[in-house]
C-alpha cells in the first residue's frame, strides 16, 4: 500500500491472516477495514492495523487519563462524580460518564470518611483506573484532587490558606483534599 | 386533480434531462466550527445543512442503551424552505422522515463502539426541491465522516421513479409532484446493502425492479462525489 494515501471508511486495509485489527479498523468476513478517515499504518510491535485519523475524534475514556470531574454525591465509603472533560482532548466525552471514587483510592494516608475531603459540586482531577465495568477514579498523588470548591454555606468559592479551605464572605473553615494548584488551575489549557 | 403538464418533451425532461441523469450535485464538508462533523450540500434546488453531535451521553437516561449508541438524526426543514411558508416544527412527514433516516444511519455507524451514548445528527432542509430525504441522508453521511465516528461504509442515498411511464432517475420537483412513483433508496456503496427503501405510488415488478437498478447506479455516482469532496477538504490539510 502507497504511503501517506488517504484511506476512506469501509475501504480494505488488510486481512486477518496478515494483522490483528487495531484503532480506527474493523473486521469484517476476514478482511479488515477502515472505520474512519485517516492514513494507515501498521502498529510493528503489536502486528495490528491502525489508521491514524485526519479527522477528530470522539473521545474515549481510558484507563490512566486524567480527567475533571464533578462531585455528584458523598456516601459513607465512596464519592460519586460525573466525568466532565478528558485532559488534552478538545471534544466532549463520550459515553458513560458516572464514576466512582471509593475511599481508599482517595489519598495516601488513611482516609475514614469521604465527606472530609469532598464535597458536593467540587470539581476534581482524578486519574482513571478502571473503565469496564464502571468507571474507577483514584486522586492519589498531589496534583489529584479538589480544583475548585464552593463552600457549603454560602457557595461563594472557597481559598486555599495552608492545609484548609477558607471562605472570603463567611469566613467558614473547610476541609478538601486539595489538588497542588488549587485556585491557579489554567481552565483554558485544558 | 390531476394537472395536464407534459413532463416529457422529445426525449428530455422538464430541466432538460435525460432519464438516467442527476441533478447536479455540490458536497462541502466541515463547515460548522461547533459541530463534531458537519457538511453543505447542494442538490438541484435542494439546499442541505447536516451536522453531527456526539457521541455524548444520551439524555433522558431511559434511553441509554448498555450495549450501544443510540442515533438520533432530526429532520427538520425551514419555514422559507418551500414555496408556501410551512409551520415550523416537526410534524408528521418530518418524524417519519427523522426515524428512517436514524434507521438508516444506526446500520452503518459501529455503534458498539459507544454504549450509552447518542450520537445526535442534525439535517436542516434550508430550500426545498423534491428529494429532500436523499440530500439529507446524504449530507449526514458526509458529516458522520467528518466527525470521525467510526462507520462501516459512507451511506449514500438517491431515488428514482416514473413519470409518463417512463423510469426515471432523481425526480424534480414537478416530476415528484405530477409523476407515478418515487422510489427513494438509501445504499452501503460498498456491498450494495440497502439502508432505506420506500415508494410512493404504483410500480409492477419489472418497473420496481429496472427503478432500484436505477437509482443503485445513481446512489454509486454520489457515493463518488461524496469521497472526493470529503478527501478535497483533508487531502489539502495533509499537504500544508
Amino acid at each position: 500500500m502507497t504511503k501517506n494515501k488517504v484511506i476512506l471508511p469501509g475501504e480494505q486495509v488488510a486481512t486477518t491472516e496478515e494483522l490483528m485489527s487495531g484503532e480506527g479498523t474493523y473486521e469484517d468476513n476476514g478482511v479488515i477495514r477502515a472505520s474512519r478517515l485517516g492514513v494507515f499504518e501498521i502498529d510493528t510491535k503489536n502486528r495490528r492495523a491502525k489508521i491514524n485519523p485526519l479527522t477528530s475524534v470522539p473521545v474515549e475514556i481510558k484507563t490512566g487519563n486524567i480527567v475533571l470531574a464533578k462531585v455528584n454525591s458523598v456516601r459513607s465509603n465512596m464519592v460519586i462524580a460525573d466525568v466532565i472533560h478528558v485532559i488534552g482532548k478538545s471534544r466532549q466525552v463520550s459515553g458513560d460518564t458516572n464514576a466512582t471514587l471509593r475511599v481508599s483510592e482517595i489519598s495516601n494516608g488513611y482516609t475514614k470518611d469521604p465527606a472530609t475531603e469532598f464535597s458536593t459540586g467540587d470539581i476534581i482531577r482524578a486519574k482513571v483506573t478502571q473503565v469496564r465495568p464502571s468507571l474507577q477514579l483514584a486522586t492519589k498523588d498531589k496534583d489529584l484532587g479538589v480544583i475548585k470548591a464552593v463552600c457549603s454555606k454560602c457557595r461563594a468559592s472557597l481559598v486555599q490558606k495552608g492545609n484548609m479551605l477558607e471562605c472570603q464572605n463567611c469566613d467558614n473553615k473547610e476541609r478538601r483534599k486539595i489538588a497542588i494548584d488549587y485556585g491557579n488551575y489554567d481552565i483554558n489549557k485544558l | 386533480m390531476k394537472t395536464e403538464i407534459k413532463l416529457i418533451k422529445n426525449g428530455k425532461r422538464l430541466d432538460g434531462r435525460k432519464n438516467d441523469e442527476l441533478r447536479p450535485i455540490k458536497i462541502e464538508a466541515g463547515v460548522l466550527h461547533r459541530a463534531e462533523g458537519s457538511c453543505y450540500l447542494e442538490w438541484g434546488g435542494n439546499k442541505v445543512l447536516a451536522a453531527v453531535y456526539g457521541p455524548r451521553e444520551a439524555v433522558p437516561r431511559h434511553t441509554q442503551n448498555p450495549l450501544r449508541a443510540i442515533v438520533n438524526a432530526r429532520y427538520n426543514m425551514a419555514a422559507f424552505s418551500v414555496d408556501d411558508r410551512k409551520r415550523p416544527g416537526p410534524d408528521r412527514r418530518s418524524r417519519e422522515i427523522s426515524k428512517v433516516i436514524s434507521e438508516a444511519l444506526e446500520n452503518i455507524i459501529i455503534t458498539e463502539k459507544f454504549p450509552r451514548a447518542s450520537i445526535d445528527v442534525s439535517i436542516e432542509i434550508l430550500d426545498a426541491e423534491a428529494g429532500t430525504r436523499c440530500a439529507g441522508l446524504t449530507a449526514a453521511a458526509e458529516a458522520l465522516v467528518d466527525a470521525g465516528i467510526p462507520l462501516k461504509d459512507i451511506p449514500v442515498a438517491c431515488a428514482a421513479g416514473k413519470i409518463e411511464g417512463e423510469i426515471v432517475l432523481d425526480l424534480g420537483k414537478e416530476e415528484d409532484n405530477f409523476g407515478d412513483a418515487d422510489l427513494p433508496i438509501a445504499i452501503a456503496p460498498r456491498t450494495g446493502e440497502i439502508l432505506l427503501l420506500q415508494m410512493d405510488g404504483h410500480l409492477t415488478q419489472k418497473e420496481f425492479d429496472k427503478a432500484l437498478d436505477l437509482a443503485i447506479k445513481g446512489c454509486k455516482t454520489i457515493a463518488e462525489l461524496q469521497k472526493k469532496a470529503i478527501l478535497e477538504k483533508y487531502q489539502k490539510n495533509m499537504e500544508g
